[in-house]
């Protein structure tokens, strides 16, 4: 059975606008954020959800945990709908978040102790000093750190508390935002390790939100692109870095430095830039920057489609081997 | 070989903090030449932004230099009086700096501080806008008229980071300091800002600095490779060598490290293990000694700086054998 289930989810948010738009109700825009947006997750399973600041992935995250109000679309969580307040708060204790900034996710004031047993409170559960030291045994810290202080810890040092924090109540879903941003990347590896080995020992679903592609290959099952509000493209990690199917994950796969200088790349990969959430492009949301643009992309919007099994792409001129000029 | 551009020479920086003394660069060295592109690489704290702090004489009162020079063009830049100094910066020694919204100020459009950051040159305020056109125009903004009337608000990260560029070779300066100046970007705006500087390499005639922990914006960008760890230059290396034939263990394990280096997924990516030794109390040997495989007894003295080839070099006791 599928742990989360997303169906055409969509997020608008109203703008605000001058006097004139106050008089004239009918005259009020919205932005959209994201929409149509639809995948599965199973239990064990890790997605990857990558794409640039700006596209919607965050917001989507915290959306998918009912942080963040939609507009349009359901959310299924172990089969059951989430549509209300209620609903979200049942499947809270099931579910965890890792924050962007790790550091800044942990309140100042309190101990790492209490940092990890305020969830438990939380949840009506006994959180005894056996517990946290378990805790964070589990996460590779030696129990004093209960009694420190999150200024006390350095960058991988709090994403592990992050870490222990979101397992704390055994949830089946985690969703990490980032959760190696800003770490050197000899500690990276320490955190991604973490993650995977408790992922097996667990038996977690996760949801990891990286800009990061080198990363995010690396620990994800399947990986979805996200591109100004939309899923682009959704398939196994292996394949789709293979062999992307949208000119969008073609392009973000191709600009990655790779640290070989003698793989310099002579061209650049991809042109112009994203365009603003306020202009965004009719039909293709990627038609102002795509090397295969047709009069089509220009007036009908593409649907995601499964174009090969567990490959699905929102694109118009894809083809089962790639995108066709 | 041409004559160096830029020489730092055995430079030990200490910072006076609230809890004692750090010494943040002990004896780092590097050479810059005219048409080079050297890349500064090391993780958080190893000291690559007091290096590039000190080369613009920019360093926070906190620190001292405790020895060492920074010579340009053969003048101890470090002992200069503070006109002295002024003048060099910006105008001989220019940088761009990591945060491209920070780097402006939000209140005066794009064009009035591209005309003001060239207030030393003597020449009418027509010429200098032209001037500014003309290098907004060369970094790739696609219209140049419209991005000097701008704020630095209206501008996406890619494009601010653009103008920047722009703003750090108004003054033609010879040395081109750039600190972390792809990591407030997207992967494909980094690619276009890679791609820029690259294309400017050709027809600027001056050395360029680049900081950068990003292993990958070093391979794809610059000539020769110096990488820190805890204040310390400890290989020196031209790229090629750096990534094919590295000879410092630090290196090694960095390289090792980097996620984009493998072709085929990886179930467990290598770490370093350890932490960065306090450099309050820097050891007496080897700083990596503690985290490294190779570590043998005569680690805990200071090791040499092991001549690999006339570019390469690497300060370990061991880097003298096979690589």
């Amino acid at each position: 059975m599928t742990l989360l289930s997303v169906q055409d989810l969509a997020l608008d948010l109203p703008l605000r606008g001058g006097l004139l738009s106050a008089l004239n109700p009918k005259s009020r825009r919205t932005l959209q954020i994201f929409a149509d947006v639809s995948f599965t997750l199973n239990p064990g399973e890790t997605l990857g959800l990558v794409g640039e600041s700006g596209s919607g992935k965050t917001t989507l995250a915290r959306a998918l945990l009912g942080l963040t109000a939609t507009t349009n679309g359901s959310i299924h969580f172990e089969g059951h709908p989430r549509r209300t307040t209620g609903d979200f708060a049942a499947m809270r204790r099931d579910t965890a978040m890792m924050f962007q900034d790790a550091i800044a996710s942990l309140s100042p004031r309190m101990t790492i102790g209490a940092l990890l047993a305020e969830p438990l409170i939380i949840h009506g559960q006994p959180a005894p000093k056996i517990k946290i030291a378990e805790m964070l045994a589990l996460v590779g810290l030696p129990p004093d750190f209960a009694t420190r202080y999150p200024h006390e810890l350095s960058g991988g040092q709090a994403r592990r508390v992050g870490v222990a924090r979101a397992l704390v109540l055994n949830p089946k879903l985690v969703i990490a935002d980032e959760p190696t941003a800003g770490l050197d990347v000899s500690v990276q590896g320490e955190i991604l390790n973490l993650m995977t080995d408790l992922k097996t020992r667990l038996n977690l679903s996760y949801l990891i939100i990286s800009h990061n592609l080198a990363m995010v290959r690396h620990v994800s099952d399947r990986i979805a692109v996200m591109y100004l509000g939309r899923l682009v493209e959704i398939g196994p990690t292996r394949e789709t870095f293979a062999r992307p199917l949208h000119p969008y994950s073609q392009s973000l796969i191709a600009s990655e430095p790779l640290p070989d200088p003698r793989k310099r790349r002579q061209d650049l990969a991809i042109k112009g830039e994203i365009p603003s959430l306020l202009n965004r492009p009719k039909a293709c949301v990627f038609q102002g920057r795509c090397p295969h643009v047709q009069p089509i992309c220009r007036t009908d919007p593409p649907n995601l489609r499964e174009i090969s099994p567990q490959r699905f792409v929102r694109c118009h001129l894809a083809t089962p081997i790639g995108a066709l000029a | 070989m041409t004559e160096p551009l830029l020489e730092i020479d055995a430079l030990n920086i200490t910072y006076h903090t609230d809890h004692g003394k750090l010494s943040a660069l002990r004896g780092a060295s590097l050479i810059a030449r005219t048409g080079e592109v050297i890349g500064i690489v090391g993780e958080s704290g190893c000291g690559k932004s007091t290096l590039a702090a000190s080369v613009i004489n920019l360093l926070p009162q906190a620190a001292e230099v405790t020895s060492g020079a920074v010579r340009y063009k053969g003048t101890d830049i470090l002992r200069l009086p503070p006109e002295a100094q002024r003048a060099l910066r910006g105008q001989d020694i220019a940088m761009i700096f990591q945060d491209p919204m920070t780097a402006f100020n939000p209140v005066l459009t794009m064009g009035a501080q591209l005309v003001d950051f060239q207030h030393a040159a003597q020449i009418p305020r027509a010429e200098k806008l032209t001037r500014a056109r003309a290098l907004l125009a060369r970094v790739g903004m696609p219209d140049p008229d419209l991005t000097l009337r701008r704020y630095p608000h209206q501008l996406s990260g890619g494009m601010r980071q653009r103008v920047a560029i722009a703003a750090a070779l108004l003054m033609n300066p010879t040395v081109l300091v750039a600190d972390e100046p792809t990591t407030a970007l997207d992967v494909t705006m980094e690619a276009q800002i890679i791609h820029l500087l690259r294309d400017l390499r050709r027809d600027y005639q001056g050395a360029i600095l680049v900081i950068t922990h990003h292993l990958g914006v070093v391979a794809e960008l610059c000539d020769r490779v110096y990488v820190m760890y805890a204040g310390e230059v400890v290989e020196e290396a031209v790229v090629d060598d750096l990534f094919h034939a590295p000879r410092h263990p630090y290196t090694r394990a960095l390289i090792a490290c980097d996620p984009g280096h493998f072709e085929q997924p990886t179930p467990i990516l290598p770490t370093i293990q350890g932490r960065l030794p306090d450099l309050r109390t820097p050891p007496t040997g080897c700083s990596f000694a503690a985290r490294c495989p190779l570590a043998e007894a005569i680690c805990a003295t200071p090791p040499p700086r092991i001549q690999i080839s006339p570019t390469q070099s690497a300060l370990c006791h061991k880097a003298g054998g096979q690589p």
